[in-house]
């Protein structure tokens, strides 16, 4: 399987799409501001192959980002990390995919310690009660070129609603450390933080929040061999 | 006497609800609490990983009028480096790569401001990691510059992208695999002085 070279040519324009400031108005909201990190993916030339599997997320090679607007000055991030779950590939019938993942809220990770502890607060996740999210696909389709429309119920604190993750299919190969079928996906979705009952201080600081997630998953060790 | 002048040239620029930023540069400090640098990578073609350089120092001197006599001038210490994965983070710190404890900041100093398009900027200045100085340039686009609604100080704020390759810094290592482009955007807030009452 080629290393797709693509994959290294972000559209730059995407990140370059504020309009000129105007205090006056409230800020922008985050859909309009550039990605929380520049789209990694461009379809690639040749459809990448999928090889069917069950393939369990490595939580060190996967991120869920996600990004808003404050006040409309800055795009900040937050990172939720220590992500596990499964992803079931279908290559000969992709709408017999299936993706379940959780969401430990301990490996939330913003850029400061105290921004972290008030996002773990009541205020906001409230993790002592609450210590995960999920995410569980009720359908997978193919959209064309390497694209997938992921939709699935999405549960933060006790609050689920349905999302639409717009997922690109990175490759499928041997993973050559682990020497095993490997799949890599990135995906995106934008999401209103009060359906969850995190929507503290919007609209100032926004409530859409764009979430970007690139993960690789591989097949366990004790899996038949693919094909 | 310049001080003076430059508030009543804020307190102007706030007086009338300016749509842009104070007229005559105007330093602006670099909130770190609200500033991230963020850089990305692909990661043997399955995934594109993002790790955040945060607690940021620096100033930025904008100026609405002439935006060439802007300019800007940042510190990030490395140990604000954080890939979310505690044993990569200390890979990342070791000689392997940053080699943090010879090196312990990274640097970028503005050479020249350009207005590129309504709201945007090119900014190309010198960055300098592990010792190693090369030209980068970046694309800058304003969000917004106004009063934060917090202190009411002279607040601005801008999304900056650009793409370097690693090995020409230094830590080249596992390149092609782990690509060698890197691809940083980063987010910043920054605030001149209070406003005059």
């Amino acid at each position: 399987m080629k290393h797709s070279p693509k994959l290294l040519l972000l559209p730059f324009a995407l990140t370059l799409a504020i309009a000129a400031c105007k205090p006056a108005e409230p800020p922008a909201p985050a859909a309009d501001a550039a990605p929380a990190v520049p789209e990694a993916t461009a379809p690639a030339e040749a459809p990448v192959e999928g090889v069917s599997g069950t393939y369990v997320i490595d939580p060190n090679h996967t991120n869920v980002v996600a990004q808003w607007s404050h006040f409309g000055f800055s795009n900040p991030v937050a990172n939720f990390g220590q992500v596990e779950g499964t992803i079931v590939y279908d290559a000969d019938n992709v709408g017999a995919s299936s993706v379940e993942v959780t969401l430990p809220l301990s490996g939330l990770s913003s850029f400061a310690t105290d921004f972290n502890e008030h996002l773990s607060s009541a205020d906001f996740f409230d993790v002592a009660k609450f210590p995960n999210a999920t995410f569980k696909s009720t359908s997978v389709e193919s959209t064309g070129g390497n694209r997938l429309k992921v939709t699935g119920d999405l549960t933060i604190k006790d609050h689920t609603n349905p999302v639409v993750l717009d997922v690109t299919i990175n490759r499928f190969a041997e993973q050559p450390m682990a020497k095993r079928a490997a799949a890599g996906f990135d995906a995106t979705t934008t999401i209103k933080r009060s359906d969850f009952g995190v929507g503290a201080y919007a609209p100032n600081v926004s409530d859409e929040v764009q979430l970007r997630i690139t993960t690789e998953a591989v097949v366990a060790a004790d899996a038949p061999a693919a094909d | 006497m310049a001080r003076s002048l430059t508030r009543l040239a804020s307190g102007l620029a706030l007086g009338a609800l300016a749509t842009t930023a104070a007229a005559a540069p105007l330093t602006y400090t670099i909130d770190a609490s609200h500033t991230d640098v963020i850089a990305q990578w692909n990661h043997l073609g399955f995934s594109n990983p993002t790790a955040h350089f945060g607690q940021v120092e620096g100033a930025i001197v904008y100026d609405a009028d002439d935006v060439s006599a802007s300019s800007v001038e940042v510190t990030i210490p490395l140990s604000g480096l954080n890939s979310h994965v505690a044993r990569f983070d200390e890979h990342l710190r070791s000689a392997d790569f940053f080699e943090v404890e010879t090196f312990p900041v990274a640097t970028f100093r503005s050479t020249s401001v350009e207005a590129a398009g309504e709201g945007r900027l090119k900014v190309s200045g010198e960055l300098t990691i592990k010792g190693t100085t090369r030209p980068v340039v970046l694309d800058v686009a304003l969000n917004k510059a106004g009063p934060h609604p917090r202190n009411n100080r002279p607040t601005i704020g801008f999304d900056a992208t650009a793409t370097v390759l690693r090995s020409e810094f230094g830590p080249g290592r596992g390149a092609p695999a782990v690509s060698d482009e890197v691809k940083i955007r980063i987010t910043t807030e920054a605030q001149a002085e209070s406003a005059p009452e």
